[in-house]
């Protein structure tokens, strides 16, 4: 028997191994004797741990306990080595950089869905409109133009073609 | 409760799940962003192309036309000094992104039209074979209702007058149903 398949047979004993693995290891266990032994003595042990381990009890209740610990924390924190502002800043966000990533990028989500719904879905805005370009390949062509915004026209007319 | 709660709930860090949803979030606001930039690539445009003579006199009746729409009667009327206009040829078409669509109103006449950019559209006119005229016009006009009108002297009457009349044709909007009459009784 080797190592991997001491492993596998303390996995299988403390049933934390994979389901695709337990029922080789448990024909293993099965047929061979060594590896029946070992399982027995894991058995045992593990028997041993659960039942005859004597409860501990704390000197203080739980949530007194939990609170002085609580303040322990906060005492070391305090007591950190003193940053200039700058580096603070950069301590500050490199600690909590995560943290603010979440809500920033939930927030920039919220705003995309937002334009999303309200902005318009079909052509470019409209700009300054009544410009038109015009061209004359032509050189014995002339051409003016002119814009009627109360008629919604703008004419391009073509001289002497 | 569990007895780590206290503390867990205090120091703990950001979970694995908020992270995630925040680098998703994240990623989705970067993929909605770009939405417009792929909606301009994939635009189009309908367009409608008439061409129209204008004239004092009467219809001939070897001419195969027809009397234009009272509306556009009216409006070129006010702008033009011609009586009558009548609509030779009419045509539709779908300006695509990246493409040219070319429309032949008559023998000799020609329009090739395609987006120039982002605001304007290039219509070229082309007669008898040459180019005759490149004119940019902003498609946000024609999405208003406006006219782009190409015009010039007929050559075979100075009298007359042509005219291509481009527009962005609208959807009929739906005849309301009439009131029956005996509602309300």
């Amino acid at each position: 028997m080797n190592l991997k398949q001491q492993f596998e047979i303390q996995a299988w004993v403390d049933g934390e191994l994979p389901w695709w693995k337990r029922r080789r290891v448990a024909r293993l266990i099965e047929s061979d004797p060594e590896a029946r032994a070992e399982a027995e003595a894991l058995r045992k042990i593990q028997t041993l741990v659960r039942e005859e381990e004597a409860a501990r009890k704390l000197p203080v209740s739980l949530e007194r306990y939990w609170a002085e610990l609580d303040a322990k924390i906060d005492r070391l924190q305090g007591e950190r080595p003193r940053l200039d502002p700058g580096e603070a800043l950069m301590d500050w966000v490199r600690l909590r950089w995560r943290r603010l990533l979440a809500p920033a990028a939930a927030v920039g989500a919220a705003l995309a869905l937002a334009w999303l719904a309200l902005a318009p879905r079909t052509q470019p805005p409209p700009q300054a409109d009544s410009y038109v370009e015009v061209e004359t390949p032509l050189d014995d062509l002339g051409s003016f133009t002119f814009y009627s915004e109360a008629e919604g026209m703008t004419v391009v007319w073509v001289d002497a073609y | 409760m569990s007895i780590l709660n206290p503390i867990r709930r205090k120091h703990s860090k950001p979970g694995s799940a908020t992270l995630w949803l925040g680098w998703i979030a994240a990623i989705l606001a970067l993929a909605f962003t770009s939405r417009g930039e792929a909606a301009e690539t994939k635009r189009t445009l309908p367009l409608q192309a008439s061409l129209i003579w204008g004239t004092d006199g009467l219809k001939p009746a070897d001419l195969k036309c027809r009397d234009v729409s009272p509306q556009l009667k009216a409006r070129f009327r006010k702008i033009f000094r011609w009586k009558n206009y009548y609509e030779i040829t009419r045509k539709r078409t779908v300006v695509r992104e990246g493409k040219t669509s070319q429309l032949d109103m008559s023998k000799k006449c020609r329009l090739k039209i395609r987006f120039a950019d982002a605001r304007m559209l290039e219509v070229i006119l082309i007669g008898e074979g040459r180019l005759v005229k490149k004119v940019r016009h902003p498609i946000a006009a024609f999405l208003r209702g406006e006219l782009l009108v190409l015009a010039g002297d007929d050559k075979n009457n100075f009298q007359d007058a042509w005219f291509v009349v481009l527009s962005h044709p609208r959807k009929p909007k739906p005849k309301s149903s009439p009131a029956r009459a005996d509602q309300g009784r």
